[in-house]
């Protein structure tokens, strides 16, 4: 019956349908980008990098808007006073050509840091001087509750007297004496000269006047310039963005998607862009990001871990692979307020016994392919170094920690389930708190998305198991949200441990002491660590002028284990075009300085 | 008709305020909250205290899905932290992107589904019938991850003819201006639908051609062609209707894996992104529009039926 129909009309359909179809897509094809293989994608003196869209402008930072892509933004617009390199040449770790201010000279009594601007100028021609320095500060003290990097006690609540001596120098005297390394590096970091000359008004239309050096006057300074860099899609065209002090112009700008920065002919800094535009690529994934790099279509971007074995591809496409080394450390966070496991994890000995079954370089060089470093302890090594965890107080020992397990109390059972047999408090005996027949499991909060998160806890669980501690992996896509810090009454308080070190727990600024992190009641401290000893040392790190205070920190910390210390991974692969110079050395502090690259 | 539509418009209405409500709930019973998930870990307890506060999280649920309510009914949507744009500015930014894509792809695979699996019908097992049913069976059985990663292997770096991303504007017109780009994810999200369609198609026509109707067309000394294009293909289309129907959803909704594949930052994207991140206005503004797109797909395959098949038509009106 079905030969009845005529076969030939039905199969002209198809084809109709087919041409349509492909002709309606192919239209254009021989269009495939504008890729100059040898140089930059959009020619030679334009670079083409993947990178997140930046959404906040404002070189005050909000809370929600402290994403490292806003930081590297907003430095390549409105520079901070102070720009920092951690190669060991430079007095407080200040990089002395690209900030914007002189070393602070220090009065005897050591609680005056008096502050000599360079010349320097807005993209408008205006002289950036002290005026505008000041406006920041009054900015930030009368708006210090909406401001992301303000901290209770810290800057400007340890300001006793801030001081304008002339144009260019002003002196900022502290309330306590602090190590200056510490102030410079860690408070000082935050000041970035804003234009009072065409910012310090309360609307888009009115005057420009001294409105923010009263308190009253500088919120409503602050409320305004808060509500225009809540309203991303004028980023490129309202003219309070037009006045910046960095190397880069803002060229165009897409809420979500392409930014494009160009060269600033004004630029008064010494470290004079080289390339005339910089376009900023966000990808959906890493998929497409690697798709498109693979492609030739992009110049800077980077090759996700899960795409490392096809590094010798891209190599051989013209490339240049480079991990970029964070100033950063990685760990596994306990939470000591958890009533069930918190007991366990406050016996020192079981942290140290957890630890010597972490077998760092061996998951750093196998599972992160060499991307990854051993951390020891709070300060993190040199970037780039310390791959086979030499000065761990703790290595990789299976035997020794079943045998500190043992010798207090512990039955192992390998592959089984190892119980606490001698409840108690003595030398031999489980530790406060802990009953007899206590199982050890845990479970580990970590992150999705990242292939060798979930090999690296697969082996740590595997090697737990050897000794009969039972570890359950459960991977969120934000872990950090559902391991908040916690009294031992609140339900959300039953988390063992949590991990969001996939790339990197946290990198520090360039003094990296721990009052964020590890003293008690700090912000950071999610697992609630407490320890007098600790709090002691890191307030030392703080007040004290010589670097062994900072060494005597690092080392009790690393012995003491507030945290398990992780491998820490590099903040990405970065792949470039190696015809692109002036991308390395990376910034272990992140940011990046597009002004130093060129085209060969 | 009119009151069949009144009806049915008041069963949407209800079911698209059971959904936001649901979603409300489902979302504010997470574990872990929005504040952290927004802030970040360096965020103080007054800081996300302060959030919580201006995002009206620290009321009470019902203050809370009240407020929502109030300001959806004035359009509102809200804002969403993490992109620092209303959800309205989000939503129209992404939408055009989506409908581009699901148009041109849901169109592509009904002009090739359907003619194919008439040729299936027609041809019954013979060997197009079996060429294009192993086709369509291997097409629906690669995962489109799979398959988008194929096409992008294939033609943007073997034989490097295609861009390996999808039009990187925002409007219609943007979109439409890099037609090459459309390309591989327009067919990688063809391939799946055209392979479901066309059997869809081919069932649904074998089907009427056995019935009574088309063994009398024939008796009538009617052309296999018109008895085929004419009265056969009408009624075998019906399947397909529903299917359509059911699609609008998708149109708001958008494409993930393409979406994420093929670098097209969409819908699908965007509420992805929004829960992985417990960016509760995007998902509850999303969650809106698409259960809004759900009942008005069921409405309109509902019409689309009633202007067919007369039969539908009048049960419709005896209801």
């Amino acid at each position: 019956m079905t030969s009845r129909f005529p076969g030939r009309a039905l199969r002209g359909a198809v084809a109709a349908a087919a041409t349509i179809a492909l002709g309606a897509g192919l239209v254009g094809c021989g269009d495939n980008s504008g890729s100059s293989k040898d140089g930059g994608s959009q020619g030679k003196d334009t670079v083409t990098v993947a990178f997140r869209t930046p959404n906040w402008i404002l070189p005050i930072s909000a809370p929600g808007f402290t994403q490292g892509e806003n930081a590297i933004f907003g430095q390549a617009l409105y520079r901070s006073l102070y720009q920092y390199r951690l190669d060991g040449t430079a007095q407080y770790n200040i990089d002395p050509e690209r900030s914007m201010a002189e070393p602070p000279q220090v009065s005897d009594d050591g609680r005056t840091l008096t502050i000599t601007l360079k010349d320097n100028s807005w993209s408008d021609g205006t002289p950036i001087t002290t005026r505008d320095i000041q406006f920041w500060y009054d900015l930030v003290t009368a708006n210090k509750d909406k401001w992301a990097s303000y901290r209770a006690g810290g800057f400007p609540d340890n300001v006793d007297e801030w001081s304008i001596k002339d144009e260019k120098t002003f002196s900022i005297t502290t309330t306590e004496v602090y190590n200056t390394a510490w102030f410079v590096d860690n408070q000082l970091n935050r000041i970035t000269p804003l234009p009072q000359h065409a910012w310090d008004k309360d609307s888009a239309t009115a005057d420009v006047s001294d409105l923010a050096s009263t308190p009253e006057g500088s919120k409503k300074v602050f409320d305004f310039l808060i509500a225009a860099s809540k309203d991303p899609k004028t980023y490129d065209s309202n003219e309070l963005w037009q006045v910046t002090s960095g190397a880069w112009k803002l060229e165009k700008y897409v809420p979500n998607g392409e930014v494009t920065l160009a060269a600033e002919p004004n630029y008064s800094g010494t470290d004079k862009p080289k390339l005339s535009k910089v376009v900023l690529r966000p990808f959906t994934s890493d998929d497409a990001e690697f798709n498109v790099l693979r492609a030739g279509d992009i110049d800077y971007g980077y090759v996700p871990a899960a795409n490392m074995s096809q590094k010798s591809y891209l190599e051989s496409k013209g490339y240049t692979i480079s991990p970029w080394y964070g100033w950063s450390i990685t760990y596994l966070q306990l939470n000591y307020n958890n009533p069930k496991s918190g007991v366990l994890f406050k016996q020192p000995y079981l942290r140290q016994s957890l630890q010597m079954l972490i077998d760092q370089p061996t998951i750093s060089k196998v599972i992160w392919s060499d991307t990854a470093a051993p951390t020891c302890g709070p300060v993190p090594a040199k970037p780039g170094t310390n791959t086979d965890a030499a000065g761990c107080a703790y290595s990789f020992d299976p035997a020794k920690s079943k045998e500190l397990l043992e010798s207090h109390g512990w039955k192992v059972t390998p592959d089984g389930q190892t119980t606490c047999q001698s409840p108690g408090t003595g030398p031999n005996q489980c530790g406060e708190g802990i009953t007899a027949g206590t199982p050890l499991e845990f479970t580990v909060t970590s992150q999705t998305g990242f292939a060798a998160t979930t090999k690296m806890f697969a082996e740590i669980k595997s090697q737990m198991a050897k000794l009969g501690i039972q570890l359950t992996i459960k991977e969120v896509p934000d872990s950090v949200a559902v391991t908040p810090t916690c009294e031992p009454t609140e339900a959300s308080c039953s988390w063992d441990m949590s991990f969001f070190g996939s790339q990197g727990s946290w990198y520090y600024p360039a003094f990296a002491s721990g009052e964020r992190l590890f003293a008690t009641d700090a912000p950071v401290n999610l697992g609630s660590y407490s320890n007098p000893e600790a709090d002691k040392l890191i307030e030392a790190t703080q007040f004290a002028g010589d670097e062994s205070a900072l060494t005597a920190y690092n080392d009790f910390l690393a012995k003491d284990l507030p945290v398990l210390w992780m491998p820490n991974p590099v903040y990405q692969v970065s792949a470039y075009r190696s015809g692109l110079q002036g991308v390395e050395p990376q910034d272990p502090m992140n940011l990046m300085y597009f002004q130093d690259w060129s085209w060969k | 008709m009119a009151r069949y539509l009144i009806t049915r418009l008041g069963q949407a209405l209800i079911v698209v305020v059971l959904v936001t409500v649901i979603a409300f709930l489902i979302l504010h019973l997470l574990p872990g909250g929005a504040a952290r998930a927004t802030l970040g870990k360096e965020a103080t307890l007054e800081q996300l205290a302060a959030f919580n506060h201006e995002m009206g999280y620290d009321r009470p649920l019902i203050q809370q899905y009240g407020m929502y309510v109030q300001r959806l009914l004035q359009g509102d949507l809200g804002y969403s932290y993490q992109l620092n744009q209303s959800v309205v500015e989000a939503i129209e930014q992404r939408l055009p992107k989506t409908m581009v894509l699901s148009l041109l792809s849901t169109l592509l695979a009904v002009v090739l589904a359907i003619p194919l699996g008439v040729l299936q019908a027609v041809r019954r097992n013979r060997w197009p019938d079996y060429a294009i049913t192993a086709l369509s069976l291997l097409a629906y059985a690669t995962p489109i991850f799979f398959l988008g990663l194929m096409m992008i292997i294939v033609f943007s770096q073997v034989w490097p003819i295609l861009p390996p991303e999808a039009p990187q504007g925002f409007t219609v017109a943007e979109v439409l201006a890099d037609p090459a780009g459309l390309v591989l994810p327009t067919a990688t999200l063809a391939i799946v639908t055209i392979a479901v369609y066309a059997r869809y198609v081919r069932s649904s026509m074998i089907d009427n051609l056995n019935e009574n109707y088309v063994r009398t067309a024939r008796s009538k000394g009617l052309s296999e062609r018109r008895v085929v294009l004419r009265h056969t293909l009408r009624n075998g289309l019906f399947p397909v209707i529903t299917l359509l129907g059911m699609y609008l959803p998708a149109l708001f909704s958008g494409a993930l894996v393409v979406e994420s594949l093929f670098n097209f930052p969409g819908m699908g994207q965007l509420f992805w992104q929004a829960a992985l991140k417990r960016d509760f206005p995007i998902l509850l503004g999303v969650t809106v529009i698409i259960s809004i797109a759900t009942v008005v797909g069921a409405l309109i395959a509902d019409l689309l039926y009633a202007a067919v098949d007369p039969r539908v038509r009048l049960r419709g009106s005896a209801t």
